[in-house]
């Protein structure tokens, strides 16, 4: 049975600002270097994935969304962590049925994640 | 034993940037001195040489080299120092008891299931530092609004060591499980924010490493049933004994990590099936033939392990067939020492490179290059083998080696030619002096004078000198070339008859001819040559024994392959041919005489002058033709001469009418720089009935044509003279008489004049050496050509 990454499945919010920063030991600085890696490799990932997602390359599609689930599950971008790993689970299963919403959704939770953690790095500098 | 963290070091290992830096950041909160690395190879370099690590943190999945590889290298006896360094693995991908199997796997120290809390990292570090291996806890969480359920449970299960942990909603339980691996869940059916059974969809989608089991008070069993079909591992009904959900627990678990350890079977499975395929791929679409042998003890050849489908199509058997054949001929060796060289060097590891001439299935022998080398497959030694077919590569070597030896021989021959022609251009002058002395003395001469008899030996050296400065003059491309419309058979004919009465008695000549030979356009003297010439080659082959000659003609279609095996063919199109065919049954010839024949001079004859071939050559050139020799020792040649068939509208020539008796008059100017050729054109002009002038050079030629303008009818001028050559001379003969005739004179032939000389004074061409009679006809033709056009 394939199971499909939908945005409207997750009932957590795309983004857990407090498991951020009890990663981050309530260290702020070092939360926000962690979100502006983690939004820098964002956009070359979500690149590689799209690329691999169009030309059906079902290992490259596994490898990116490995990547961007480790770095999401990190910082706390749990939506992002969700649907990768429901990628990453049907390619190991063999599963590369979905359709293009699949890719959107993702596309979708990658602009919230971005929305709400620039949100953070604007509102509460790392210095005060 | 504590050790101090700050001078503790750690390598830390992750590909992902943000992962790096996390586990970098709270290691150094931590006090550790900490090493960050973003792949194995760089750790891997920086721990051999610069960091003794105390402690090593490595992600799983990372691109080149991975942890698993990274670990077992770390365990292995090539890196000794770190066979005991404490190993921390971190990963989101397992948890539970597919962390444990993974560790001990690995021959890691501890698993931290990702994401952590950073205590877990930091109490982890400090426990392996301290030389404990940290006891890999199991997660439980208790999803229940029921506070005496949960209580009861979070307590039965740590009482069994696991990390107990209760929620009282869905909304904490999903929340709950996002943050950290959960390895048991107990769901209850009825929560008050969400139904039981979409929390379970909503917990297996997005928790597939855990093991749920549903409880409830409800007793329909049509609800276990749903469960079970959505995910669920076991259900019980309230109230149930804690110890008996417990074990359900436990069974659950090891049920999840069987299938994990399946489903990694069934992965690893697929990677190796697609990675096949990759290979297959690879190795059917190489263009080489490819073989793979098994190494037997002694160093032969066992049986053939792989083939592919170029290996099949090379040697013309079916794949079956070719796997079940002994080894091919291609790997055996010439001899018992080579047979060794050949093992030891393979043994060795070295790569062989080798050609072989290779037998396929219908007889063909292949030319084939080999690169062999001795590699292990699935444990085994094996030899594998890239045959490539050097077929095309040999032919494009071979042509390549007959046009560089065309190109040496037509540019021997050039040079050569330039040679002979020179020779004969001043023989023929010398020549032309005594032939016409010696016609001019006898008609002098009363018939009986006892001069007469030596006068016709001179007379008859003479002329065979005139034949050898004709031959070098046809094998420089010097001679004399008029075509015309003619037979082969008919010259053949007309040749055999008389090259019959002065063939020795035993060797017999015989033709054979077609009924409808072709036309060519060919000099009818150049053919006679080359027929003469042939023929007596011939005769001398068989020597003093008896032997047939055979003269053929005929025509004969030629592709360019048959072309490429003659001389001269280079330029020749495909398509039908004349053939000139003379074989003999004589003595034949070697290659190396072979290779020589034409060249000027070469004889294995005692009477030959070596210039008879040497002149066929020349004259086949003149007629863009080809000459194919055939002969090996004591099998006798065959030479065959190949001209182009003229084109429909070209007839054979009839013989011309004989000559009708004519008579000079008026005064004729002889330019020659050499004196005995000026003295003996002017007797032969004055007896054929013209007044002659003579004149050294051009300037003397000038002031003669000056002074007897209105007398002088014809002027012979040679072509090549000392100051000024005969083109100038020519030139300025025609400003003092615009228009008078001038026949040119050369020992060369005609086109030697053509482009030097042009013009209406331009009369036509006299081939020295001449005698009077040839003189005769040439002037009488000349003069009554101009008459007839009223130009003089």
């Amino acid at each position: 049975m394939t199971t499909m990454p939908c945005l409207s499945a997750l009932a957590a919010p795309v983004f857990d600002r407090a498991a951020l920063f009890r990663q981050c030991m309530e260290d702020r600085a070092l939360a926000h270097n962690l979100l502006e890696l983690y939004l820098a490799d964002l956009t070359p990932r979500m690149t590689a994935l799209r690329a691999a997602w169009h030309t059906g390359d079902r290992n490259a599609v596994q490898q990116v969304a490995h990547a961007i689930r480790g770095a999401s599950l990190t910082v706390g971008a749990l939506g992002m962590a969700q649907l990768t790993q429901d990628i990453e689970s049907a390619c190991r299963r063999g599963d590369f049925s979905w359709p293009a919403q699949a890719l959107e959704a993702v596309e979708r939770c990658m602009m919230a994640t971005r929305s709400e953690m620039q949100c953070i790095l604007k509102q509460e500098p790392a210095s005060s | 034993m504590k050790t101090d963290p700050a001078k503790a070091q750690i390598v830390v290992v992750n590909d992902d940037a943000t992962q790096l830096m996390l586990w970098n950041q709270l290691l150094r909160i931590g006090g550790f001195s900490v090493h960050p690395f973003s792949s194995a190879t760089a750790a891997l370099e920086a721990i051999k040489t610069q960091i003794k690590p105390a402690l090593i943190v490595t992600d799983l999945h990372m691109p080149g080299l991975d942890g698993w590889r990274f670990c077992r290298l770390l365990r292995s006896p090539d890196y000794p120092a770190f066979n005991r360094t404490p190993v921390l693995v971190i990963s989101a991908t397992f948890a539970g008891e597919d962390a444990r199997q993974i560790t001990a796997e690995l021959g890691a120290n501890a698993f931290l299931s990702s994401p952590f809390l950073p205590s877990e990292l930091l109490g982890t570090a400090e426990q392996l530092l301290a030389g404990k291996t940290p006891v890999l806890t199991t997660r439980v969480l208790i999803v229940e609004d029921e506070d005496v359920v949960s209580t009861m449970l979070v307590r039965s299960f740590a009482a069994h060591g696991y990390t107990a942990a209760a929620v009282r909603t869905a909304s904490e339980a999903l929340h709950r499980c996002r943050r950290e691996s959960q390895e048991l869940i107990i769901l209850d059916y009825h929560l008050p924010d969400m139904p039981g059974d979409v929390l379970l969809d909503e917990v297996v989608r997005t928790s597939p490493h855990s093991a749920v089991i549903m409880m409830t008070g409800d007793p329909r069993a049509e609800l276990a049933l749903d469960w079970m079909r959505r995910g669920a591992r076991a259900y019980v009904h309230k109230p149930f004994n804690p110890e008996y959900l417990i074990a359900l627990g436990e069974k659950a678990r090891r049920e999840i990590a069987m299938l994990h350890i399946e489903t990694r079977l069934e992965e690893r499975t697929r990677d190796l099936r697609e990675k096949e395929e990759r290979y297959r791929t690879l190795f059917e679409n190489v263009t080489d033939a490819l073989f793979v042998y098994a190494l037997q003890l002694d160093g032969s050849l066992g049986r053939c392990l792989e083939v592919n489908d170029v290996a099949c199509r090379l040697l013309g058997y079916p794949r079956e067939e070719l796997l079940h054949r002994p080894p091919l001929d291609f790997f055996v060796a010439r001899d018992a020492a080579e047979t060794a060289l050949l093992t030891g060097q393979l043994l060795d590891g070295t790569a062989l490179e080798f050609e072989r001439q290779l037998t396929a299935k219908d007889g063909r022998s292949i030319p084939v290059e080999i690169h062999a080398r001795m590699f292990n497959i699935d444990g085994r030694v094996a030899v594998i083998a890239l045959v490539r077919d050097c077929t095309e590569r040999h032919q494009a070597e071979a042509d390549r080696r007959r046009l560089a030896e065309q190109a040496h021989q037509m540019q021997k021959l050039e040079s050569l030619g330039v040679v002979a022609g020179g020779i004969a251009h001043d023989f023929n002058n010398i020549l032309l002096t005594i032939l016409g002395n010696v016609e001019l003395a006898l008609n002098e001469l009363a018939p009986l004078s006892p001069a007469r008899v030596c006068l016709l030996e001179v007379d008859k050296a003479a002329r065979r000198a005139a034949e050898l400065s004709m031959n070098m003059l046809i094998y420089s491309g010097r001679a004399s070339f008029t075509p015309q419309p003619l037979t082969l058979g008919a010259v053949a004919a007309e040749m055999s008859v008389m090259l019959t009465s002065g063939m020795p008695r035993d060797i017999k000549l015989r033709l054979e001819s077609d009924t409808q030979p072709p036309t060519i356009e060919a000099d009818i003297t150049l053919v006679r040559q080359v027929v003469t010439n042939l023929v007596n080659n011939a005769a001398e082959a068989i020597g003093g024994r008896a032997g047939e000659i055979v003269l053929r003609t005929g025509e004969m279609v030629c592709d360019a392959a048959y072309l490429a095996t003659t001389w001269l063919a280079e330029a020749l199109p495909p398509g039908c041919y004349a053939y000139l065919e003379v074989s003999d049954n004589g003595s034949g010839m070697d290659s190396a005489t072979l290779a020589r024949i034409f060249d000027p001079f070469f004889t294995t004859h005692f009477t030959g002058r070596g210039l008879g071939l040497a002149a066929v050559l020349g004259s086949v050139r003149l007629h863009r033709g080809a000459i194919r020799v055939v002969s090996a020792p004591g099998q006798g040649t065959t030479f065959r001469v190949l001209l182009p068939v003229a084109p429909p509208a070209a007839a054979a020539a009839t013989p011309a009418p004989a000559e009708a008796v004519w008579r000079g008059q008026g005064t004729v100017l002889l330019v020659d720089d050499e004196a005995a050729v000026r003295d003996l054109g002017q007797r032969m002009l004055e007896k054929i009935g013209f007044s002659a002038l003579v004149a050294a050079d051009g300037p003397a030629a000038a002031a003669q044509l000056q002074a007897h303008r209105d007398e002088i009818a014809l002027v012979i001028l040679d072509l090549t003279m000392p100051n000024m050559d005969g083109g100038d001379v020519f030139n300025a003969l025609q400003k003092i008489k615009p228009g008078v005739p001038i026949l040119m004179c050369s020992g060369f032939d005609e086109q030697s004049v053509t482009g030097t000389v042009t013009g209406p004074g331009y009369a036509g061409f006299l081939q020295k050496p001449y005698q009077q009679a040839a003189l005769l006809a040439k002037l009488r033709n000349v003069l009554e050509a101009f008459a007839k056009n009223g130009k003089t």
